[in-house]
């Protein structure tokens, strides 16, 4: 498994890729304040996810995908299971 | 109007609004996050179903429903309409837009409302109207593909204010590369939701 700063420093790649926005200085950035982060931006960065962590992503958890702090939090409850 | 059209995709399906569904668009509607960038309306029954009446009987106008497909019985998740028809340029504006909270309907519902433009009204070219706060949504469209195509000063009144708005463009030739990518996503998505992705 990957150390969790590992984790991390992977979905802010992920999420600085898919949403074409440098994002030094936000240390948990959101879909409420990253004006990106639409509703096609959200699944691009689900699906790049998935495919990167080698994880399935519910339809639930799609939807309540907010923060980068979310991802991470997710991805280890999935690591973990 | 009163029209006809239904069209189903992978999770989402469009079906002509009725006359009962006026509860839903007080409803819809009567979710402040949502709604916060779209015209006021009156948040009262009679009122909504007076709209719809005279709906009903306007031109160039095809109002949605947008039902998640389910077996156990299709659920209304969100409204979008197709308006201001221009027969003889063959093109017309799509909004009115607005999902259900926690909904993953926007992807489909958008493919689905140009579907019906494209394929079904045999428009030339689709435009939308976005106020220049609202990031996500003009982020959506030019994601999707659509072109902005020009800023209109001052085009709405929102809450005693005169807004500017965003005007996205696509054409039929562009429709045809959106059309992919919207597609792919929309079913990608809806395997998810269907449990088989």
């Amino acid at each position: 498994m990957k150390t969790a700063d590992t984790e991390r420093t992977t979905v802010r790649q992920i999420l600085q890729t898919a949403l074409d926005t440098p994002l030094e200085g936000i240390a948990n950035p959101t879909r409420d304040e990253i004006e990106r982060w639409d509703s096609l931006t959200h699944v691009e960065i689900v699906f790049m996810l998935e495919e990167r962590f080698d994880v399935r992503f519910s339809e639930e958890e799609i939807v309540a995908l907010h923060s980068l702090a979310d991802i991470v939090a997710l991805l280890r409850e999935k690591h973990a299971a | 109007m009163r029209h006809d059209i239904h069209l189903s995709g992978h999770a989402f399906s469009l079906r002509p609004i009725e006359l009962s569904d006026a509860p839903l668009i007080v409803s819809l509607r009567g979710h402040a996050r949502r709604t916060r960038y779209l015209h006021r309306i009156p948040l009262d029954l009679r009122a909504q179903e007076g709209y719809l009446n005279r709906y009903f009987d306007r031109d160039g106008d095809y109002y949605f429903v947008i039902d998640r497909l389910a077996a156990d019985g299709d659920r209304a998740e969100g409204l979008i309409a197709i308006y201001d028809v221009d027969v003889e340029h063959r093109r017309a504006e799509w909004g009115r837009w607005v999902i259900r909270p926690r909904s993953l309907a926007a992807i489909e519902s958008a493919w689905l409302i140009y579907r019906v433009g494209f394929e079904r009204l045999g428009l030339e070219e689709m435009y939308c109207h976005t106020l220049v706060d609202n990031t996500a949504a003009l982020s959506f469209h030019d994601r999707a593909g659509l072109v902005r195509h020009r800023r209109l000063e001052g085009f709405v009144e929102l809450d005693g204010e005169r807004r500017d708005v965003i005007e996205h463009l696509l054409t039929r030739d562009q429709w045809r590369t959106t059309s992919v990518n919207l597609a792919r996503r929309a079913q990608q998505l809806a395997l998810r939701m269907n449990g088989a992705g």
